[in-house]
């Protein structure tokens, strides 16, 4: 049981935060990104470029890094997903770009530094009693860095300018733009944001783990997994989420084994899609198609 | 002569993946379902074929039946067992899966069907009972042994998955699916079910694609859980879009420009140092070409033609 | 005559908007009723409930005898209830005889199995609907445009291909939601007079969202008044003319 508490909080840490940033990054710009989880691989790779290759601190790495992933993630922005987005293409047409600019990604990275795992140079972790949990100094860095770095989001979202911004663009469009807001400002301070976020979670799993050019490939799922049972058009739900699918797939883990974490994520998400597709948190019944037949009450 | 091989070789491989191609365009070009798991319905394909045609008992079962506790024996039935059971449980698959996933929205389609293929890649890896997990299940028998022969095979099946798709296009079900893809509440308003018309499309598409992975599992003769991953997918959605997503001409031109070259064609250049850097290179250069074509000509190649109804009656 | 449509009581609710709020309509076989009233009134809002698109929180609606409220769209056409939209809406990437040859209901070959394996059905019957669908192009000012993509179309031949569909599935009832909207002079006397003939021909009723005036008194009768998504006023032609509410919300005012 102590397992299960301090192996899901890991997860959740690592989980949390891209799944923030993606839900927000989905809810202000209104397509799927699936470039996201190659963003995540690199946000580990660069951070491990400035502690590896240049030798910097942990922290300091960590800092440069998401300053990079977020350059990466604006340069693809402009370079690709606008000039798709102002020629008005399906959105299906751009999640297939996304997947190719993910691809192209991960593939510059394998080369750069070939398929062997990767670990950050970080001083020897020692394990401290917190309460039940036996858990060392990184991991207690990784959870209390995703609390705060989680609380200080969602303050920005409510009290700053920006975060009203991003709430106005996400909830109408036309209406920000006609009041002049610049749309596309918006668009890439919240790219930013994301693109930072998804950083920290894949250093966190680099932390816990290793560091592949595979790794946020695999993780997109799980985080899509996250936003959906949370309810993909609010933050909080990303959250809660992510909480939710952290502990069952450690659950799964040691109950029933440990092959199948990622499955169990996946099949709650499509029971959840079945039963309730706006997520547990989530709003107006968006994923569906209505002329299915599967809605027979009323809408909400 | 060794290049005549190459060639063969080649153009079977580009052959199969032109039938995965074709189901894609039933999916994604025809009705707008977009199936981000295909190497999981190859798979599934790639796997019935084998485990009904693989040989009765071969070395690596006998390593595993000591972890699991004894293995059924292969069957040894001929191909076209196979290749019917293939076609068989993708379309079975792919229906059950499609009792969740179709009713969503299509992008949330697409990400769901991301799964799919991860999902039946984990069991291929841990049902070794079935599958004998990462070893694979290998001495697969090519039909009559003789590579010329099966690739006169694997074009014929071609030609007839060819046939059909073209013929679904100029059919009422064609209109009906192009339907649901333009617009789903007319469609629905003029008496068409949205649901089955998805369903069909889908489950005959994963149909093709559980015929293309029999295919490949007797051309490859072995098969193992790591050949079946989203890179498969990825190619085949590039070369689709790069030929003309909806033509089907389209798509078999894009079959060879992208299979064809990229993925056999430079296997030829010297390698630039270590294993893993050619194949990046390749992934990188489709990756870009996939990009550059929809920012500069989202039809493709070749674009759907609209069909005058003199020609048609 | 028997009535072969009613709604009784709809009541809709857009989260604190009262879109439905009570209306109810009776129609009855062979004629040709009108539902007017200000924009906003809930007239398409009405039609997208009834049509199965959402169902209403309250209400039942009948046709032909039976409760259709609740049901999918594709069923609800399927019992021969078929209604046009606002804004036409057209299939964009499909040629123009291909949108109207989706419309008859329960073709031979709309599932992949007949489509294949039933050849000669399949093509007599579209031998036969292109015949039918020739004539109604035709009458419909269309025909030139029978190989172009719907999408090319300009908006007034939209709406002319929107209600060519609509016919096309032999409905028993067709509800038009504006189909004179945008219509040149001649196009619009061109629809009155095809609605007429329907009606009298193939015995088709008739349930009309219009604003235009000559079209309301010169073919529709009864005329149902809606306001705020409910019941103001409803009768014939002189009656609505004269009926101080009437006048007072929307004719004169």
């Amino acid at each position: 049981m102590d397992e299960l508490l301090s192996y899901g909080l890991l997860t959740f840490a690592t989980l949390a935060l891209p799944s923030l940033g993606l839900c927000l990054a989905i809810k202000v710009t209104k397509y799927f990104n699936l470039t996201y989880g190659d963003i995540i691989t690199a946000g580990a790779f660069l951070t491990l470029l400035c502690n590896l290759t240049f030798g910097f601190p942990m922290i300091i790495s960590l800092i440069i890094g998401m300053i990079f992933t977020a350059a990466l993630g604006v340069f693809l922005h402009k370079t690709i997903f606008k000039p798709l987005m102002d020629l008005k293409v399906n959105p299906l047409i751009l999640l297939v770009v996304s997947l190719g600019a993910g691809f192209v990604v991960r593939n510059l990275i394998l080369i750069g530094w070939g398929p062997q795992p990767f670990q950050f140079s970080i001083p020897l972790a020692r394990a401290k009693h917190i309460g039940p949990l036996f858990l060392t100094t990184n991991q207690i860095f990784i959870i209390l860095t995703c609390i705060l770095v989680a609380v200080g989001v969602f303050l920005m979202l409510r009290y700053t300018q920006l975060g009203r911004l991003m709430r106005a663009t996400s909830d109408n469009p036309e209406l920000s733009e006609i009041r002049g807001i610049s749309i596309e400002r918006v668009y890439v301070y919240t790219w930013i944001i994301a693109c930072a976020l998804a950083a920290m979670g894949g250093v966190f799993m680099g932390i816990l783990g290793t560091i592949k050019s595979g790794m946020g490939g695999g993780v997109l799922v799980t985080i899509f997994a996250c936003l959906i049972v949370g309810g993909i058009d609010n933050p909080y739900g990303a959250i809660f989420g992510a909480l939710i699918i952290a502990f069952a797939m450690e659950a799964t883990a040691i109950w029933i084994s440990p092959p199948y974490k990622v499955m169990a994520a996946y099949l709650l998400m499509i029971i959840i899609l079945l039963v309730k597709p706006s997520g547990l948190l989530g709003g107006e019944k968006i994923q569906w198609k209505y002329f299915l037949g599967f809605l027979r009450s009323r809408q909400s | 002569m060794e290049i005549f091989s190459w060639i063969l070789t080649i153009a079977t491989i580009v052959a199969i993946y032109s039938i995965m191609g074709l189901a894609l365009n039933i999916h994604f070009g025809y009705t707008n379902l977009p199936n981000f798991g295909i190497a999981g319905f190859f798979a599934v394909g790639a796997y019935a074929s084998a485990i009904l045609t693989a040989p009765h008992r071969f070395r690596e079962m006998e390593i595993f039946a000591g972890f699991a506790g004894g293995m059924p024996g292969r069957f040894e039935y001929p191909f076209i067992i196979g290749f019917i059971a293939a076609i068989v449980f993708a379309a079975i698959v792919g229906f059950l899966i499609g009792i969740p996933l179709l009713r969503l929205r299509e992008d949330y389609l697409a990400v769901a069907s991301i799964g799919i293929a991860e999902a039946i890649h984990y069991f291929a890896l841990n049902e070794l009972w079935l599958t004998t997990g990462s070893a694979g299940i290998r001495l697969i028998p090519m039909p009559t042994g003789n590579r010329y022969i099966f690739f006169i095979i694997v074009l014929l099946i071609l030609a007839v998955v060819f046939w059909i798709t073209q013929r679904f296009y100029r059919a009422p079900v064609g209109r009906v699916w192009r339907g649901v893809r333009e617009d789903e509440v007319i469609t629905s308003s003029l008496g068409k079910s949205i649901f089955n018309a998805r369903m069909w499309a889908w489950v005959v598409g994963c149909a093709m694609m559980g015929a293309a992975g029999s295919l490949w599992a007797h051309y490859a003769m072995a098969i193992q859980p790591g050949e079946f991953v989203p890179t498969t997918t990825f190619l085949v959605w590039i070369f689709v879009m790069v030929g003309g997503l909806r033509n089907n001409w389209g798509i078999l031109l894009g079959a060879v420009l992208i299979i064809g070259f990229f993925e056999q064609g430079t296997r030829f250049l010297p390698a630039l140092g270590a294993p893993y850097i050619m194949p990046a290179i390749r992934h990188i250069a489709v990756g870009l070409l996939l990009i550059l074509v929809i920012r500069f000509r989202p039809q493709g190649v070749i674009p759907e033609r609209a069909a005058k109804i003199e020609a048609h009656i | 005559m028997a009535t072969i449509f009613n709604a009784n009581d709809i009541y809709l609710y857009f989260g604190g908007i009262k879109a439905l709020d009570g209306f109810s309509i009776e129609l009855e076989e062979k004629t040709i009723t009108a539902i007017i009233g200000p924009n906003g009134a809930g007239k398409t809002t009405f039609f997208n409930v009834a049509g199965g698109i959402y169902p209403a929180d309250r209400g039942e609606i009948y046709f032909k005898g039976e409760r259709i409220d609740g049901l999918r769209p594709d069923q609800i056409c399927l019992k021969g209830l078929t209604r046009t939209f606002q804004i036409a809406r057209e299939l964009g990437e499909m040629t123009v005889w291909e949108n109207v040859m989706l419309a008859p209901k329960n073709q031979v070959g709309e599932k992949p199995f007949s489509a294949l394996l039933k050849f000669g059905a399949v093509k007599s019957q579209e031998k036969g609907n292109w015949q039918r669908i020739e004539s109604l192009l035709n009458d419909m000012g269309l025909y030139e445009e029978r190989n172009e993509l719907a999408k090319n179309l300009s908006a007034g031949k939209r709406k002319m291909l929107e209600i060519s569909r609509a016919i096309m599935t032999e409905p028993e009832l067709l509800m038009l939601d504006e189909p004179t909207a945008g219509a040149t002079v001649d196009e619009t006397k061109a629809i009155m007079k095809a609605i007429e003939r329907l009606r009298d021909e193939k015995g088709i009723t008739f349930l009309v969202v219009e604003h235009k005036m000559e079209v309301i008194m010169n073919l529709c009768n009864p005329i149902y008044v809606m306001y705020y998504g409910r019941n103001l006023a409803n009768g014939d032609p002189e009656t609505i003319q004269t009926d101080k509410r009437v006048l007072e919300v929307y004719l004169g005012g």
